[in-house]
């Protein structure tokens, strides 16, 4: 018992008083951390990139996806009937406007002095027309657009026979009834 | 001086005196008429008064236009034409126009019409229309139906009753106190109305317009590019309001039981001071909407506008 004692105690006494790595490891971790951030950050952006392409790709796949079985931005259903019968009237008006300007060019009545917001308030109206029909044709269900755009029609009309009917000044000074 | 020259001379004053005897020529006829009177007016410059009194017989006092070519005062039956004739050509301004005064029986059809002449109509009953260019028409209390048209000339009107149609092109409208069914038609001029009447038709385009109503029963109106205020107190059965860019108002009472459908267009915009309930936007487009309903609704309230701005107040 007393050897091994003595033994035990003349390791313990032979062992170092402190551990000392093999290499001196201080200066690699120094590096380590002294190290540019660049590299780090080209390596992460990257990352990032390539992150970004999958994601980008998986929307794109899934977008298409969509569209094909099950759209995200479901089309309206164009009532094909109802856009033929829009432009169906419009023909039809437009037919009956170039009749009635043929009239108009016979009376002149654009020389009248009173035909200047009687030409204003039709050019009004068919610009009117113009944005009303457009609207129409995005949704031509919609009864109150219909009722405007043919209002507009209409009135078109009314104006220019009432400017047919102004009185015009076939000189520059007197008045014909 | 050569005879000849004198003569000149001499005949000059005589033309200018023979000019200014017509320019001053007035009228004073009566004619009977009958039950049935049918009158026609035409008098293209001017001042021209109509009114009616208690006899049966056409009354016409005043002053001939001043390149007028004869007075006519015509009876075929119950037809009756007065006109203060005038050359197929002429020019000149209003003030030399005719001045006249026209008593008339209360009950009768009158077609007036007129080209800068200013007609002021009262106290009329039955199928009343006047039609002048540039002329203003005054209108004051007429019953059954009115029919006035003007270009350019302004019409004011007060106090009509029954079926009555008030349409311009360029001039202004501003009528107050009629009642029953009215239509406003406008292009470029201005409304501005105090009605009762239970039908109302508003039509304008770029002209704006104030209308105050009352009971109504059905109200449409349609705009371009003109706003529009309105307000009423009460709607029985519909009020349609559509406009394309123009702005719409529409002030009602916060007791108005309706069912409310605005649609505020891809590019208008919804104010809703009425009621807590929010304009919405549908899903995947650009329109805005509102629908609610007030009270047990009995009445509709539709209005429309492509860009222009909807807004509902009390």
């Amino acid at each position: 018992m007393n050897s091994k004692d003595s033994k035990l105690d003349s390791l313990i006494a032979n062992l170092p008083k402190e551990l000392t790595p093999e290499n001196d490891l201080w200066e690699k971790i120094d590096k380590r951390l002294d190290a540019p951030v660049r590299n780090m950050t080209k390596r992460a952006s990257h990352n990032l990139w390539r992150s970004a392409a999958v994601a980008c790709l998986l929307l794109i796949t899934a977008f298409i996806g969509q569209k094909v079985f099950n759209p995200l931005f479901p089309q309206p259903e164009i009532d094909s009937a109802l856009i033929n019968t829009l432009a169906e009237i419009k023909t039809q008006h437009q037919i009956q406007i170039a009749q009635l300007q043929q009239t108009s060019e016979l009376v002149n009545w654009q020389s009248s002095p009173y035909s200047s917001p009687v030409e204003t308030g039709i050019d009004q109206l068919r610009e009117a027309a113009k944005q009303i029909y457009e609207s129409l044709k995005r949704n031509p269900t919609d009864k109150q657009l219909w009722q405007l755009w043919l209002w507009t029609q209409h009135r078109e009309i009314e104006l220019l026979r009432q400017g047919q009917k102004l009185p015009v000044s076939q000189n520059s000074q007197g008045a014909t009834i | 001086m050569k005879p000849t020259r004198l003569l000149n001379y001499l005949t000059i004053p005589l033309i200018l005196v023979a000019n200014m005897a017509i320019a001053a020529q007035s009228i004073d006829k009566q004619l009977p008429v009958d039950e049935n009177l049918k009158l026609n007016i035409k008098v293209l410059r001017g001042e021209v008064k109509v009114s009616s009194w208690d006899k049966d017989e056409i009354s016409v006092k005043g002053t001939l236009d001043e390149l007028s070519e004869g007075f006519i005062l015509d009876k075929q039956g119950s037809l009756v034409t007065l006109e203060d004739k005038m050359p197929r050509h002429f020019n000149g301004n209003n003030k030399s126009g005719s001045d006249l005064t026209i008593m008339v029986p209360k009950n009768l059809t009158l077609d007036a019409e007129g080209l800068s002449s200013s007609y002021t109509v009262s106290s009329l009953s039955g199928v009343i229309g006047i039609d002048s260019v540039s002329g203003n028409v005054d209108a004051s209390d007429i019953e059954n139906e009115i029919f006035i048209h003007t270009v350019s000339g302004n019409i004011k009107t007060s106090k009509l009753t029954g079926k009555i149609k008030l349409d311009t092109i360029s001039g202004s409208i501003k009528d107050k106190n009629s009642d029953g069914e009215i239509s406003y038609k406008l292009v470029s001029g201005e409304l501005t109305a105090n009605t009762s009447a239970k039908n109302v038709s508003i039509e304008q385009i770029s002209g704006d317009g104030k209308v105050q109503l009352k009971k109504v029963n059905e109200l449409k109106v349609k705009t371009i590019s003109g706003d529009i205020t309105l307000a009423m107190s009460s709607l029985k059965s519909r009020a349609n309001l559509d406009s394309v860019s123009g702005d719409i108002e529409l002030k009602l009472p916060k007791n108005l039981a309706a069912n409310f459908n605005i649609n505020g267009g891809p590019g208008g915009k919804i104010r809703n001071n009425l009621t807590d309930d929010e304009p919405k936007k549908e899903k995947y487009s650009p329109t805005s909407y509102l629908k609610f309903q007030t009270g047990s609704a009995d009445a509709d309230i539709k209005i429309s506008t492509i860009s222009g701005s909807i807004k509902l107040s009390d």
